[in-house]
């Protein structure tokens, strides 16, 4: 824990660091660059994270950190000021494009890398070799980044794979859900479900190239569409003062899973859960029980085409996940292309589901709407660090 | 895991009209957008425009397939794979027979048909499944004059065989600097050329690294790259990276020897040509330059610095080429900033000289640098 006074030291540098950053930036109407000194304060409604003020050092092209102060609100989990920092710090070191060492300045606890940090590279079983020094070098950056993203097991398998066979950094995977192009849930759909993740996450097919390019678009749209339902699902209401309002660090508590075999999503429910876009019917989910959810974003002419394809998956799924130990409830998840279907075919589909006790969710997404989305993350990814 | 497969269908003039909609008109929309893509100006709008019509082609396409009696072929998930494998070794080849392009109207059929033969052919794919299914299907289809739109079907196929071993010490073996930056150099020139000697240390051992030019003078990069070209030792690729984290094209270093007297002796009567590095940037300069380098309008077409990098390096490279036959030029290269465009200019000027290392120097470049509102020379490139 840094001393009394190396954080009132830490709160004059950054005063000093707004006052000139006013001086010459905001009063001037002017933006800094990468190299400029640029003062960032961390918070989540009223309570501040972390203030921090970082520059990249194009002499030495690293990430320099001249103040990095670091609250742990008993409210939130255990070490999440240093979490906030040190996603920030690496995340910066990545966009400016620079070596990935971090420097910490003599402003920073006598010049050494911050004690919650440390405790913090502890937790996730990374070793700092020149704490004292005030350095982090690009190879204990890589294994902090990686363990900070919070990717399962799984995730972080084929990241290392695809970073062995030289496919991806395992920087820039980390980049793009620290960088928030994609969400964990849907990175991890994008990078265990798909045959090249590579090419999506660092967006790298040509439009022109339309055949490659249309194959990332429809699993990235797929893994945006999940993201839909994961968003719909963890999205709770708070009452204040009579009004409802969306709180943006409070979420519903549920586990989210992904089936690569199936491209399919698995909620484990921890609260009760009225499940969303159900036709017709309603539905709570208790605890304890799993939402197995094949996902499937097409248009009405691939619905009406591929639906049989889809039962052989929802076949799949059910023999895998019901009569397991944990309760599960199957869904078939659809776009509302589905609505441009014609009746017959639409009773004709929902009758074949409810034979199989498989429920419909009707997403108010629909293709074109997801497309637009979906090339809009691509082309972000694309520029994301500029 | 979400795969492709590949249907071609074929399809007569006849049946690409659907109610009001001819899709013959849509897929000749989409070539004319696809020839104004390579040219580069305005590139998103174009792909946005072509995305549109593309989509059509494939809704379209799914409809006439559930609709009509078609000839198709399937082709497993691997053709994209093979696709891709095509483009990454021969894009060229690729972009001409327009081996990515979702269709193919009846008048390019033929010659899709034979590219696809031919990479087959070069790249030693002969006894690939698919691609003799698709080579047979277009030549079938240019027999029988018919037009080829190329569907996919998504289909959902069992997950890559799992890691079997400890993947995590390959990843941790995988070399990354361990150590620590430990001066902190201030000025420019010497922390660029540390950089890049830290870049080759690194390149030399096959420990990944890249010299990152974003935010430095353009004056320290020409000469500081100056150096490292001229400078005595086995050549190196230096790969270059931007601050946006696009990789452009490896950077040669230690690959040129200063030439002698002859050199001064062949410019001693050139008469000087002024050349400003790009239009409509410094409009002060105009009536002392001869001739600007780049085109503003044609360079700052790239999204990211590396592609940016690479259409300037095309175009000086271009013009070098050009200039080979048209005798000796003794260039005055007034140079502002934008790092890109520079390094592009200097990675093409190099391989020029490179290239005419062997014969009489006949191109030389003195860079003149735009700095606090006058014009330094810096050294010269023969």
């Amino acid at each position: 824990m840094p001393t009394k006074e190396n954080v009132l030291k830490g709160l004059d540098a950054y005063e000093e660091h707004v006052r000139n950053y006013d001086l010459m930036f905001r009063q001037k109407n002017k933006l800094p660059k990468n190299y400029d000194y640029r003062p960032y304060r961390w918070c989540s409604r009223d309570i501040v994270f972390s203030l921090m003020v970082v520059r990249h050092n194009r002499h030495g092209n690293f990430l320099e950190v001249d103040v990095c102060l670091i609250a742990n609100p008993p409210q939130y989990y255990e070490n999440s000021g240093a979490k906030v920092a040190l996603g920030f710090i690496l995340s910066e070191a990545y966009k400016c494009g620079g070596s990935m060492e971090i420097v910490f300045t003599k402003n920073v606890e006598g010049g050494r890398v911050p004690a919650y940090i440390c405790d913090l590279a502890i937790e996730l079983k990374v070793k700092l070799k020149y704490v004292f020094e005030g350095h982090i070098t690009p190879f204990e950056a890589r294994q902090l980044y990686l363990g900070l993203v919070g990717f399962s097991g799984a995730t972080k398998e084929r990241i290392m794979k695809l970073a062995v066979d030289g496919k991806i950094s395992p920087e820039r995977a980390c980049f793009v859900v620290i960088g928030g192009v994609w969400t964990l849930p849907e990175a991890e759909s994008v990078i265990l479900g798909s045959a090249n993740p590579e090419r999506i996450l660092a967006s790298l097919s040509d439009p022109a190239d339309r055949h490659l390019y249309l194959s990332d678009l429809v699993v990235a749209r797929t893994a945006i569409f999940g993201g839909s339902l994961d968003r719909k699902i963890l999205r709770t209401e708070l009452v204040e003062n009579g009004e409802i309002v969306e709180s943006e660090d409070e979420e519903f508590l549920v586990g989210i899973d992904f089936d690569a075999e199936y491209f399919a999503k698995i909620y484990r429910i921890e609260n009760d859960l009225a499940v969303p876009w159900l036709q017709d019917k309603n539905l709570v989910l208790k605890q304890g029980q799993q939402m197995v959810v094949l996902v499937r974003s097409r248009s009405d002419t691939e619905i009406k085409r591929f639906f049989p394809r889809d039962l052989r998956s929802l076949d799949g799924l059910i023999s895998k996940y019901q009569g397991g130990q944990i309760e599960s409830v199957v869904f078939y998840l659809t776009t509302r292309d589905f609505e441009d279907l014609s009746a017959p075919t639409k009773e004709e589909i929902v009758k074949v589901l409810n034979q199989k006790g498989v429920s419909l969710l009707i997403s108010p997404e629909s293709v074109a709407g997801l497309t637009k989305e979906t090339i809009r993350r691509l082309e972000t990814g694309k520029v994301i660090r500029q | 895991m979400i795969k492709t497969r590949v249907l071609l269908v074929a399809v007569s003039d006849q049946d690409l009209k659907l109610e009001k909609l001819d899709l013959l008109v849509i897929m000749k929309r989409a070539l004319r957008i696809e020839e104004r893509m390579v040219k580069g100006v305005n590139i998103s709008d174009e792909q946005r425009r072509y995305h549109i019509l593309c989509d059509r082609i494939e809704y379209y396409g799914q409809e006439i397939v559930s609709l009509k009696e078609v000839r198709t072929c399937s082709l497993s998930t691997g053709y994209l794979d093979l696709l891709a494998f095509m483009l990454e070794k021969n894009a060229e080849a690729v972009h001409l027979g327009r081996l990515t392009a979702n269709f193919a109207t009846q008048d390019l059929v033929a010659k899709r048909g034979e590219v696809l033969q031919d990479l087959g052919r070069r790249m030693g794919l002969g006894e690939n499944d698919d691609l003799r299914k698709a080579i047979g299907f277009y030549q079938d289809a240019s027999k029988n004059k018919l037009n080829v739109i190329e569907l996919h079907e998504v289909v959902c196929e069992d997950v890559d065989a799992p890691v079997t071993h400890d993947v995590s010490k390959e990843f941790l073996a995988l070399r990354v600097r361990d150590g620590i930056v430990t001066e902190n150099e201030t000025n420019s020139f010497v922390a660029l050329r540390n950089q890049i000697k830290t870049v080759v240390t690194s390149v030399r051992s096959g420990i990944p690294a890249a010299i990152n030019f974003s935010d430095l003078r353009h004056d320290v990069i020409a000469e500081i790259l100056f150096e490292y070209v001229y400078n005595r030792g086995s050549k190196v690729l230096a790969p270059v990276m931007y601050a946006d984290g696009s990789k452009a094209s490896d950077f040669p270093l230690y690959c040129l020897r200063t030439r002698g007297k002859e050199a001064e002796f062949m410019f001693k009567e050139v008469p000087v040509l002024n050349v400003g590095m790009m239009s409509e940037r410094h409009p002060e300069l105009d009536p002392k330059i001869k001739i600007y380098w780049f085109r503003n309008q044609e360079i700052s077409i790239g999204k990211s610095a590396a592609e940016i990098d690479n259409v300037a390096y095309r175009k000086a490279k271009e013009l070098f080429e050009k200039m080979r036959d048209e005798g000796v030029y003794k260039i005055a290269y007034y140079q502002t900033g934008f790092q890109p465009a520079v390094v592009g200019f200097y990675r093409a000027l190099t391989e020029e000289l490179i290239y005419r290392a062997t014969s009489m120097a006949k191109l030389s470049v003195t860079p003149y640098y735009f700095i606090n509102g006058e014009y330094r020379v810096g050294k010269t490139w023969v």
